[in-house]
């Protein structure tokens, strides 16, 4: 009974137009979205070890996969994701050493991540889509 | 104080150190298998078999997908605890994700020691 009643005396704010989320709350939303996605998307890479380590048709195939733009986008996010998981990763763990953790160092070492994320992209990209 | 709560008294506690703990193994292993991948950069399917010959890249490889498993094992199901309210959907949902994690292990077991290529 408590329970339903706190619920119904939370102020609530879901309108999308005025939220305006903090970089930290940023930063720690899409680790959770990105932790998640890789957790998803194991079997997938697995499999792709699999074939390219079964045989040299396996193999080919997957390279041929590779050279697919639609595998490549795939690729690309899947990259994002992993490099944000893992610099936000890091930031995390230094957190819970107690690292850097008042509100204006967190604000910017939230700050230091997108940016690294921003530049191994430019990388990544460079290296998927120009390079080949 | 520090080692009592690493005691069966605090499971929840555990749970915690290992996720953090594999996170920080995985990062470490995931530098010495990136190198080695970038300075042989195999270009064909003999080159890529060579990678994964020597007995100490495949030992390598499986404690890093082992530190994954687990570490991810731990993260969706703080996941799942956090959106997840209902205890019955809850409950079908992680016996899912128990089954893709073992499920994933044996492929990984099968993969590196299972193949003979
Ligand atoms: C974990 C940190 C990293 C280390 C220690 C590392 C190390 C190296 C080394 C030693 C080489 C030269 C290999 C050789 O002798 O040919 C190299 C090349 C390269 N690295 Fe990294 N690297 C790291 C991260 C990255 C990242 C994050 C990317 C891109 C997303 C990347 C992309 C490349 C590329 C494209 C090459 C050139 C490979 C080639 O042309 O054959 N590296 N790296
Ligand atoms: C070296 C790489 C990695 C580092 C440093 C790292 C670090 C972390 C840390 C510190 C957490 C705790 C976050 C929290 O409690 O809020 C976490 C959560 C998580 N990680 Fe990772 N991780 C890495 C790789 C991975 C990989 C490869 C996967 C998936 C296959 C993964 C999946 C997850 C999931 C699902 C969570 C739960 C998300 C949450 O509770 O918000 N992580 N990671």
């Amino acid at each position: 009974m408590m329970v339903k009643k706190q619920k119904k005396q939370r102020p609530k704010n879901l309108d999308l137009f005025t939220i305006r989320l903090p970089v930290n709350a940023v930063v720690s939303i899409l680790h959770r979205a990105s932790g998640v996605v890789l957790f998803l998307i194991q079997p997938l890479l697995l499999w792709t070890l699999y074939l390219s380590l079964s045989s040299a048709q396996g193999y080919a195939a997957v390279a041929k996969q590779f050279q697919q733009w639609p595998v490549k986008l795939l690729i690309t996010a899947l990259a994002c994701a992993f490099f944000h998981h893992f610099y936000a990763g890091i930031r995390h763990l230094a957190m819970d050493v107690h690292w850097m953790t008042t509100l204006q160092k967190a604000r910017f070492s939230s700050r230091v991540v997108l940016w690294l994320v921003a530049v191994t992209m430019v990388f990544v990209i460079w290296v998927i889509w120009v390079r080949g | 104080m520090l080692f009592e709560l690493l005691t069966a008294k605090y499971p929840g506690m555990r749970r915690w150190l290992t996720q953090r703990l594999c996170a920080l193994s995985m990062a470490v292993v995931l530098l010495l298998l990136w190198l080695r991948v970038m300075c042989l950069s195999p270009q064909d399917y003999s080159e890529w078999q060579a990678l994964f010959a020597p007995l100490w890249w495949r030992l390598l490889s499986v404690w890093f997908f082992a530190c994954m498993l687990l570490h991810a094992w731990l993260g969706v199901r703080d996941v799942l605890r956090d959106y997840v309210p209902h205890l019955g959907i809850r409950a079908v949902l992680q016996w899912l994700v128990n089954f893709a994690v073992w499920g994933n292990a044996i492929a990984v077991i099968w993969i590196l020691f299972g193949m003979n290529f």
